[in-house]
């Protein structure tokens, strides 16, 4: 799964607010679509593009399935950045090294 | 409820300019050297990249559809030795911080070290919420949908 992927999954706004409320900790479909002005089968549609992603793991508690953050995933949006940062901060040095003359 | 702490990004570079010169150039030459062919968030094009070096700034990429779309808003601005902004990964909130120090060396250099952190942390206006209950937050939430 690329970063671009992950950031495509994170793009439409209620997507995100299900991400973000994750963020909070573990939850139902139930319980996500109880804050949010969308229906059980929408929220449960996000999660699943959430879970392509590797952003959302499920987990089932009895009847019911439990939806937390993919720590592996947000770790590997911080692996991506960790290239990102030395692409840019070499471009970064080279015209700020090059402007020197 | 868990939250499993993820090390920030660090990031140590030697610079062969003073600080003075090294802060400005990341700030208000940003569009010159910022690598935007692969590092933007327009699915075409991106044209420019602006820095706003003072608090409260934004920083963003501007599409050649016009389009200007925010990377993050300056928290701290202290030239020519400290930025810090918010760097969000696709939404103008604040899931993420970095911070870029300038340090003279001694000889005329900069010894500049960015930090991208907070990859566990909800943003700061969602937290000021949750400090004042679960209703804001869903309001917030509702409002920016």
């Amino acid at each position: 799964m690329t970063y671009g992927e992950k950031l495509e999954a994170l793009g439409p706004p209620t997507r995100r607010a299900i991400f973000e409320k994750l963020r909070e900790g573990p939850s139902s479909v139930g319980r996500l679509a109880e804050g949010l002005p969308v229906s059980r089968p929408a929220v449960s549609q996000h999660l699943k593009v959430l879970k392509d992603a590797g952003l959302v793991v499920e987990a089932r508690r009895g009847t019911e399935r439990i939806y937390s953050l993919d720590t592996e995933g947000v770790s590997a949006l911080r692996d991506y950045f960790d290239g990102f940062w030395d692409d840019a901060l070499s471009a970064y040095k080279r015209s700020l090294e090059a402007s020197d003359a | 409820m868990s939250s499993t702490a993820i090390e920030p990004v660090v990031k140590r570079l030697s610079l062969k300019a003073p600080p003075e010169k090294a802060f400005h150039h990341f700030t208000d030459n940003l569009g010159l050297w910022w690598p935007l062919e692969t590092h933007k968030l327009s699915k075409g094009a991106a044209v420019s990249a602006t820095f706003e070096a003072r608090e409260g700034g934004r920083v963003y990429e501007t599409g050649d559809d016009g389009v200007e779309r925010e990377w993050g808003r300056v928290k701290i601005c202290e030239p020519p030795h400290r930025l810090v902004f918010s760097w969000v990964l696709d939404k103008p909130d604040e899931a993420t911080e970095v911070e870029v120090t300038f340090e003279g060396d001694g000889a005329g250099g900069t010894a500049l070290t960015l930090t991208h952190r907070g990859w566990e942390n909800r943003n700061r206006e969602a937290r000021d919420m949750y400090d004042r209950g679960w209703t804001g937050v869903l309001e917030a939430f509702g409002r920016k949908l």
